[in-house]
Parts: C-alpha cells; structure tokens; sequence
C-alpha cells in the first residue's frame, strides 16, 4: 500500500523507484495502477471534504501522471480504449481551468485515454479534434453564467456537423446545475472531479 | 456631501450621509457603456477614460475604478497589439502576454516566468514611461474633485500566479519549489509597491488590490498565510506608511482568514458573496472598513425585487460605518444596465431599518 500512501500524499520523488522495485518483485502493471487507482479516489474525498485544496490535489494527480507513465508501455492498449476515449476543454471565452485540469487528471488516472485542450476552446476545436479523435466523451466546463450557455453552441455545433451521434456530452463547472445541464442539451453533469469518474464510468456502461 | 468625501469618511470607519456604492464596473462592462469593443477600450488611454467617466456619470455612483493591473497603455505597448480574427493579442511590458477576445475582458495566455533560473532577470515595470500614469492623471483632472478614483496594485499572488507562472503551474510549484515562490512573490510585492507609490504620487484616492487567485476555493487557510498574506502585508504596510489607503479582494469564503486580512495594513476588506457581512463586521469591523458583496448573479439576472433585495440585505448587515456598497466582485459580462441603475438607484436611496 506504500504506492497508494505516495499518490496520497503527492510523493513526486518516491513513485517511480517504489513502481520499479513492484514491477522487479512480479507485480504487474494492472495492479500497481489499480493501487494509484485507489489512491486517487480518496484524494477524491479528501478534496471533497475540503482537507485537501487545489495544490495539494494537483501534486497527487502528477504524482500519479509520474507513474501512469511508466506503466504505461506495459498496459494492454485495448484495456485504455476499452475504458474510453474522452476529450475535455474549457468552452470559449472562460479561462478557468483548474477545475477542468483535476477532472481531467482524475479521469486519466482512472484509465480513460484522454485529451485536455485546456481553456478556451472555440466550437471550431472541439469540432477538429472530435473529427480527429472519435471520442466516445466530449467534456465541456464552463464556470460563468454567460459561458454556459456557450456550451449550447458547442453541442450545437457537433449536431449541425453530424458529429453528435454515439456520443455523449457531460458538462461541469461552478455554473451548471443538473437542469442547466438537461437543458442545453447535455447528456450527463457531474458536480465535481470525483463525481466525474463515475458519470464516465456509468456512460461508458451504457455505451457496451 | 460628494462621493468623494462620501467614500472618504466610510473608508476612515466613519458614517457618511449615505452608504456609498462603488459596483466593480470592469471592461466588459464600461467598454459596452461607450459603445466600443474591450480591447479598444483598454489599449487607447483615452477611450478608456472616456468610458470610465461615461460609466460613471451613466449610473451615478461613488468611485472609479481605474482597474488596469499596469496602469495605462504606452506607446510601445500600443504598437505591440495584434488583432486577429476573433481576438487581439497584447503584449504587456512584464513579459506576459495577454489574450482579448472580441466581446470579453483580457486574460493570460502566455505567462512570462517560463523557468525560475529567469527570476533574476525580471524586470520592473517602467512607471515614467508616457502613457503609464496617464488614465489616473486624467481621471484624477476630470473628475478627482468630486469621484473617489481607486486604482489597482497587481496583488503578488494572483499576479505571480496567473501573469508569471499560470496558475496551476504555480500552485504546483508552491509545494515543490517554495524558495522559488517566495522570490518570486517578494518580486511581485516589489512591482506592487513601485507602482502603488507611483498612483499615491500622481494623487489617487484609494487602492485595490485584488487577489482571486488566492480564492478560498483554490488554497487552503494556512497556505493563504504562508504564500499570500504576508505579500500582501507587504504592499499593503508600505503603501500606507506612504500616505495610501488599500483595499483587498479575495473570492471565497474568505471567513477564515479575516482576521488576517485585518491585520495587513489594508483600510477596507472587500469580500464575495460566500461571506456573511454581519459576521464579518463583528468579527473585523472595529478594525477595518467592509466592501460588497450583492451577488454579481443577481446583479446580472435577477428580477428588480431580488437586486433591492439585495442590496437592503447588505445594507442592513454592515451598513452605517465603515460600509461600502459593492457587487460581490466583478460584473459578469453582458449585465443588463437596467439591472445596474437598478442597484445603484436604490442603494442610493434605502436607509438601514
Ligand atoms: C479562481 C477563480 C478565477 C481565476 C481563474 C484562474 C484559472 N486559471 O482557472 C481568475 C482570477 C483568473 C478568474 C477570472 C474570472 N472570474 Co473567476 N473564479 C475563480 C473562483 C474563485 C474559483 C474557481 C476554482 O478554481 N475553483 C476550484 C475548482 C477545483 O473547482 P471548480 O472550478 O468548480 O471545478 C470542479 C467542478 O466544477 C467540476 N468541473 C469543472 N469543470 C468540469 C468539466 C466537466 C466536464 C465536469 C464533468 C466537471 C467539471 O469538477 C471540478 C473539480 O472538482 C470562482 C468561484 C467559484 N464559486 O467557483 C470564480 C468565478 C467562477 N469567477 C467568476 C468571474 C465572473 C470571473 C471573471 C469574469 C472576473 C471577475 N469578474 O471576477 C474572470 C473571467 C475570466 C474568464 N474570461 O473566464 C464568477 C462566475 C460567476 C458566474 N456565475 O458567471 C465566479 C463564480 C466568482 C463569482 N462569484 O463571481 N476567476
């Protein structure tokens, strides 16, 4: 459990020898990442009940990219796709991103293959890059009144260019409520990072 | 009484005729009361204060403020300006490079501290440079007799935050490199205080100095102590040894930490609508005066009832002394005027019960 104490407590230096030496001892990668895995969902909690902040939940969620990348080559590929593909980006015009980068991460660790466009995003690139990515997910955060309703636009965007079908939308940020959400047309909302793997998760059920 | 002395009196923790309003009129908002685009409006001093005063006179409230982080555009800054299709792209004279789209406010899109081996090459913003003092210059000639002019002081975190790091970078780097962030947010302190020193020698009123990176949401308590607050002591200490009279922001609930924002060297606190003002000014009133907080929610949709309610609520919490009427940060873009002559109108008017 040392590696799941280190993802706990952001141990940036002491992930990869501890990986190396379970890889050494016959672990496998499936195992080690379920432990981060688990980590991560009570770092999930810990930023729930506010005894964790932001940094302290950005230095788990890179300590457990250190070691998601060294695992990586080892971790069969269908198992990431199985667990699907997502992109996330901040619609245009809102800049926060802190809120997207945590589900962003949470999600990755929890497995997904996923592309972060970051703040921003005009409809145009989330367009471009669905075309080129085929996601099963888009994730759109929007933290303003004004910018959540630029969220319509997006999803908008993705019906008029025929993109919108076997997709699923969720939407995030300080702005959205579940009926927000229901009415601009999106197909699942999660109020925070942890929430999110479970929303992601459930869709990707009823995709199968 | 004018709004200046208005103001004045309730920053001193006195009682003024009436309780001031000074709403957080920002860009979008003041660029679309003169009718022209954001960025032309902040990379053309004269414009922009064409359109503060216009604001100002518009809905007839207290204070300008004069809410550019650097002061006003130079020459060279002007030349710089680069507009795209669907924004304009400026770069500021502290090697941040800022991003303004066609119907919003700026924002960082490229952070100038790409690698902390660069701290000691940094440089100070060139107060004399023409152009820089010139928006408060002219505030302070048109309309300084009667107005309370406020002007903003790059608050060390958000600044070291969002201009030099990127804030995710930097709330990482807090944890592994702290010796690096405390030089870097010393600098910060130091590009504050130049610059406050600066407006106190032009003449201006008051100071705001604005710290929503360090959010409640964001960082907890006792970082809040350990990386923002004795920056802030910092500037606020040094500007009011030199004649100046500061107020902090933060977003959040900021409840906590209160007691710590008193203690900066700030005269007024200026607080989101996650606090309660009654407590607030029973826990810090005796030191410092309070500022806000009618949601900027409401101010942008709520009905006529829901912004008097608003507002009464507020009054009846903290007004009477050391009480200024503010929205609880800045007015969301697109903010009806109706809904701002709305606030302004009634909190002009309504008497605490
Ligand atoms: C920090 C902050 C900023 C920073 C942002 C820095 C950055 N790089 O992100 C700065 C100072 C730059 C900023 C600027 C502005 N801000 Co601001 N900001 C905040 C603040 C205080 C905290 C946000 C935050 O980071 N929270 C912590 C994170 C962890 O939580 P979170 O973002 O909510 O994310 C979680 C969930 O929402 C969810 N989630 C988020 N995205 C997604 C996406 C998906 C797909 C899913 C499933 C879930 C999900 O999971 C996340 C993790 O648990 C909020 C206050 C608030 N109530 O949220 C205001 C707030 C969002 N800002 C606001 C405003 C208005 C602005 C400004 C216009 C300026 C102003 N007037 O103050 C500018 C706008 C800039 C722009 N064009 O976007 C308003 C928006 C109000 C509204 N309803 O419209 C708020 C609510 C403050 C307020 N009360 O007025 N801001």
């Amino acid at each position: 459990m040392e590696i799941k104490e280190e993802v706990i407590k952001g141990g940036m230096e002491a992930i990869r020898p501890l990986i190396e030496e379970g890889l050494k001892k016959g672990r496998t990668a499936e195992d080690i990442l379920a432990e981060m895995i688990e980590g991560m969902h009570e770092v999930g909690e810990l930023f729930e009940r506010k005894e964790y902040y932001v940094p302290e939940t950005l230095l788990s969620a890179h300590t457990m990219m250190l070691g998601l990348e060294m695992l990586r080559p080892l971790l069969s590929v269908e198992k990431a796709a199985e667990r699907g593909r997502v992109i996330v980006g901040a619609v245009e015009s809102d800049i926060h991103d802190i809120g997207l980068n945590l589900v962003a991460m949470f999600l990755e660790a929890a497995g997904f293959e996923i592309y972060n466009l970051g703040r921003d995003v005009p409809t145009k690139v989330f367009l471009e890059k669905a075309e080129e990515l085929d996601p099963d997910v888009v994730g759109v955060s929007a933290m303003m009144s004004t910018t959540a309703l630029k969220v319509r636009e997006v999803i908008e965007g993705f019906e008029k260019a025929g993109l919108r079908d076997g997709r699923f939308f969720v939407v995030g940020g300080a702005a959205f409520s579940e009926e927000l959400a229901d009415e601009i047309g999106a197909d699942a909302y999660a109020q925070d990072a942890k929430k999110a793997v479970e929303v992601f998760q459930e869709l990707m059920k009823r995709r199968k | 009484m004018n709004s200046y002395k208005r103001f004045q009196r309730a920053m001193e923790g006195d009682t003024p005729d009436r309780t001031p309003v000074a709403p957080m009129v920002n860009v979008p908002h003041a660029s679309r009361v003169l009718g022209v685009k954001p960025w032309e409006y902040v990379t053309d001093n004269a414009l922009y204060v064409k359109g503060q005063i216009a604001a100002q006179r518009k809905y007839g409230y207290d204070w300008i403020f004069n809410h550019q982080p650097i002061q006003g555009i130079t020459a060279e800054e002007r030349k710089a300006v680069r507009v795209e299709q669907d924004f304009v792209v400026l770069p500021t004279e502290m090697g941040s490079v800022l991003k303004i789209p066609l119907d919003g406010g700026p924002a960082v899109i490229d952070p100038a501290l790409k690698d902390y081996s660069m701290l000691d090459d940094l440089e100070m913003p060139d107060m004399d440079r023409p152009g820089r003092m010139e928006p408060l210059e002219e505030l302070l000639r048109q309309v300084g007799d009667e107005v309370y002019i406020c002007s903003k002081v790059p608050a060390p975190f958000h600044y070291a935050a969002e201009w030099m790091r990127g804030l995710n970078q930097f709330l990482l780097d807090m944890l592994v490199n702290p010796q690096y962030v405390h030089r870097l947010l010393d600098f910060m302190a130091d590009v504050a205080i130049e610059i406050g020193k600066k407006q106190i020698d032009v003449g201006t009123h008051g100071i705001m100095m604005e710290d929503p990176s360090a959010a409640a949401q964001v960082i907890s308590p006792d970082h809040y102590r350990e990386f923002a607050y004795p920056y802030e002591r910092k500037v606020a200490r040094a500007l009011k040894a030199y004649g100046g009279d500061v107020i902090i922001h933060i977003c959040g609930d900021t409840t906590p930490i209160l007691p710590d924002l008193a203690r900066t060297g700030a005269k007024c606190l200026s607080v989101d609508e996650s606090v309660d003002l009654r407590k607030a000014k029973e826990t810090v009133g005796d030191r410092v005066a309070l500022f806000g907080n009618v949601p900027v929610e409401t101010i942008y949709r709520g009905t006529e009832e829901e912004i008097k309610a608003g507002v009464r609520k507020c009054i009846d919490s903290a007004g009477g002394s050391g009480y200024i009427l503010s929205s609880s940060c800045g007015l969301h873009r697109g903010t009806p005027f109706k809904n701002l002559h709305t606030l302004v109108d009634y909190a002009i008017k309504y008497k605490k019960e």
